[in-house]
């Protein structure tokens, strides 16, 4: 494989790696209402970056499957769509930060294991 | 600004009514935010230009919103797809050779480049037509086809009664058993349907009198010509049932019923043509006498002939019907 290939197949392995935990770094934002692009910029400034052409219709998708609510504010000058975890979306993202913990000490020791 | 709404739309255009207001409003409202929370020095064309460029291509994220691609024909029958479409064109490229090889010989005076002219033509319409038919059979499949929803659906509640049963070779079917037919019919009914709209004179008996040669129609060909589009909807059926036993791959319940369906549909449709009297050219029996002279009776010869065609062509149909059942039906029953 030469270098180019490399890069490549290194930057799709690492997108993927990336995707898996995007729903998690969102339900952890919404434990306070957040709209689009507020969420855009919390997520990168605690260095999660996503792309808004992403983000956004998995808000919408994470809305039908119930895991997010959300409300029109209409009251401000421009009206906005709040998005925050649902009942169901608390035990969901609650229930997924007790696997993430474990996963994380499995894989630590998995990676630690081969150096 | 007219680039947003273009953006917006381009993103929306193919959602149905409700959810495109609902889309619209909310990517309208989180466009503006982003291109407000731009604090650089360019102008408002530029900022909007930059937050279009980072949303990306609208394509893209309308697939993320409906959260699953479309396809025309999807990746579940791809590659069926195309051994079909390879097999049926290959096969109609075939029986268009082969038809017009046998018109030339009906041709006076051959002109080699007009049967060229005429065979790239015939080869290339020929060809978008096979394409065209396939592709359109395969789109009414992907699109109802619900079974592969469903199992896609089912597939987390599995437990070992859903295992399939080990496939019996006497409910199997290979390969090569549909796909020789599909070719064998093809070719057959190209040659027959191209005989019957470039030539339909040639189904005759000929003799050589004298150094002449005398043509006698089987047919009658005003007839013969109002039945063209009957043999191309038998051709089609014909076709569709080797596609569909080439999908199960074996006679399971479902496929052994469209197969007598079919069967029975065609076998209607070519029984309701033969005993149609009309269609016989009715000069053709006293023609031969004159020719073959002598006592015989070809008369009655010819009607027995006739009536052998329309019983073998029963008992042959008949026959395919009942081994399907056994396989099918009873066969299937008997294993489980």
């Amino acid at each position: 494989m030469n270098e180019e290939n490399i890069q490549i197949v290194y930057n799709n392995l690492l997108q993927e790696l990336r995707r898996g935990n995007i729903i998690l770094s969102v339900l952890s934002q919404l434990l306070e209402p957040q709209y689009g692009y507020s969420l855009v910029v919390l997520l990168e400034e605690k260095g999660i970056s996503i792309e808004p052409g992403t983000l956004y219709p998995l808000l919408r998708r994470l809305e039908k499957q119930d895991i997010l609510e959300s409300n029109w504010d209409t009251d401000s000058s421009k009206p906005r769509k709040y998005y925050s975890l649902s009942i169901a979306g608390k035990q969901i993202y609650k229930n997924l930060c007790t696997e993430w913990f474990k996963m994380v000490v499995s894989m630590e020791n998995i990676i630690k294991d081969k150096e | 600004m007219e680039l947003i709404d273009r953006y917006i739309y381009a993103v929306t255009k193919s959602f149905p009514k409700k959810q495109k207001f609902e889309i619209e409003k909310e990517l309208k409202a989180n466009i503006e935010d982003m291109i407000e929370q731009n604090k650089s020095n360019d102008n408002y064309e530029e900022k909007v230009e930059k937050v279009l460029l980072e949303l990306g291509d609208p394509e893209i994220v309308a697939d993320n919103y409906r959260g699953s691609k479309r396809f025309l024909i999807g990746p579940v029958y791809y590659e069926f797809y195309l051994m079909v479409l390879k097999i049926v064109i290959a096969a109609v490229v075939g029986g268009i050779s082969i038809a017009l090889f046998i018109k030339s010989f009906f041709t006076a005076n051959i002109d080699i480049a007009n049967i060229g002219l005429e065979y790239l033509t015939s080869i290339f319409s020929g060809a978008m037509q096979a394409f065209a038919w396939t592709t359109i059979v395969f789109i009414i499949i992907e699109r109802n086809d619900n079974k592969v929803k469903d199992e896609l659906q089912e597939k987390g509640n599995w437990d070992l009664s859903k295992l399939p049963i080990l496939p019996n070779k006497k409910t199997q079917i290979p390969v090569s058993e549909p796909i020789a037919a599909i070719i064998f019919t093809t070719i057959f009914f190209s040659v027959f349907i191209g005989i019957l709209y470039s030539a339909p004179q040639a189904f005759a008996v000929y003799f050589e009198k004298a150094g002449e040669m005398i043509r006698i129609p089987i047919f009658d060909l005003v007839v013969l010509k109002g039945y063209r589009s009957w043999f191309i909807a038998i051709f089609f059926l014909s076709i569709l049932k080797e596609i569909i036993s080439l999908y199960y791959r074996k006679w399971n319940l479902k496929n052994s019923l469209f197969s007598i369906l079919i069967i029975t549909i065609t076998t209607i449709l070519t029984l309701i043509i033969l005993t149609d009297n009309s269609l016989w050219n009715k000069d053709f029996p006293a023609e031969i006498l004159k020719q073959i002279q002598g006592g015989f009776d070809f008369p009655g010869f010819w009607l027995n002939i006739r009536n052998w065609i329309v019983a073998i062509f029963v008992i042959v149909n008949v026959g395919g019907i009942l081994s399907i059942i056994y396989k099918g039906i009873y066969l299937n029953k008997k294993l489980k």
